[in-house]
């Protein structure tokens, strides 16, 4: 009987929570670079799905492997086919939490400095990351950002011989979206 | 005897130089240049993806496709660009989001009617929020 009092208390609590809310934006930005001395390459993504749960700091990322767009048609399609396999794997997948989400005031004009810590899925390979983050608040705007790098070896992205000198193996990701509130 | 093969090789060295620069330069895919491998409802379109998005995936994945619905809003991409939603009629509130090539002065309003024609991007799953289709370089169905 008591502990039923203290969950509906807890309940009750959580409820009243001001951070209570999701924010999202399926209009995010997600770009990568590789820089060599032979070649710069760069592709833009400008259809990412970004949701944070404020309560609980569990952060969401994703973005269709077709929808990075290139400089030529032809890097898009050998990246599309011969790099990613995006009929195999379609996605680039990001889940994780957000480590101080108490620290965040999404109602609150302020720079919050945190981290996401979660598993970054890309050609379906897994791995276990932490990512840097800041989250902007500006009268009411709300702005994700973080810098991170991905190598192509650790998700098993062969990059064939006669093309090593002009794609680094290291791929700098940008990540930037302006989130917005959740009304369900 | 030497010259004829002189000029095959030089003429062959031109012809490879214009074929790599071509293929090199070949222009972006647009939706607008090609005829729709499918013909869908943008209700039909998500539930397949909800049902069994690999051969979703199979069916629609990167080729041009016709899809025709009501209008849910109008929004933009990341870098501005015109983004048409299709309503789906799901449980989950999930949408088929068009995404044009640049900024449009296009206003269908909320709930009317449209055809558009665009490249499957594939299915993003709803766990927090509603799932989305989408389509990129679309253009206005004629």
């Amino acid at each position: 009987m008591k502990s039923t009092i203290i969950i509906s208390l807890a309940a009750l609590l959580f409820s009243l929570n001001g951070n209570a809310q999701k924010y999202f934006t399926r209009s995010g930005y997600l770009g990568f670079f590789s820089k060599t001395s032979m070649e710069d390459i760069k592709a833009d993504n400008n259809k990412a799905t970004f949701v944070i749960d404020a309560a609980t700091g569990q952060i969401e990322i994703s973005a269709l492997q077709t929808a990075f767009e290139f400089e030529k048609a032809l890097m898009q399609e050998h990246y599309n086919e011969n790099y990613v396999e995006s009929e195999k794997y379609p996605k680039a997948t990001f889940k994780g939490k957000l480590e101080n989400i108490g620290a965040i005031q999404f109602t609150k004009d302020g720079v919050y400095q945190t981290k996401a810590v979660g598993e970054l899925s890309i050609h379906g390979v897994t791995r276990t990351i932490s990512i840097p983050a800041t989250i902007t608040v500006k009268g009411g705007v709300i702005t994700a950002e973080a810098k991170f790098t991905v190598s192509c070896k650790e998700h098993n992205i062969e990059i064939p011989s006669a093309v090593k000198d002009n794609i680094n193996d290291k791929i700098d990701v940008t990540a930037k979206a302006t989130l917005q509130e959740l009304k369900k | 005897m030497k010259k004829p093969i002189i000029l095959v090789s030089v003429l062959l060295a031109m012809v490879g130089i214009v074929a790599a620069l071509y293929i090199w330069n070949k222009p972006k895919r647009t939706a607008e240049a090609e005829k729709p491998a499918e013909i869908v409802t943008a209700t039909q379109l998500y539930s397949s993806y909800t049902t069994d998005e690999v051969a979703a995936n199979t069916r629609f994945l990167n080729k041009t496709i016709q899809v025709s619905g009501n209008v849910e809003s109008i929004s933009s991409d990341g870098k501005g660009a015109l983004v048409i939603n299709f309503a789906t009629e799901s449980e989950d509130g999930g949408i088929v989001s068009a995404t044009f090539p640049e900024p449009k002065d296009l206003k269908p309003e909320s709930g009317s009617p449209i055809i558009i024609k665009g490249i499957c991007a594939g299915y993003i799953p709803g766990e927090m929020l509603g799932g989305e289709v989408q389509l990129s370089q679309c253009a206005l169905a004629q």
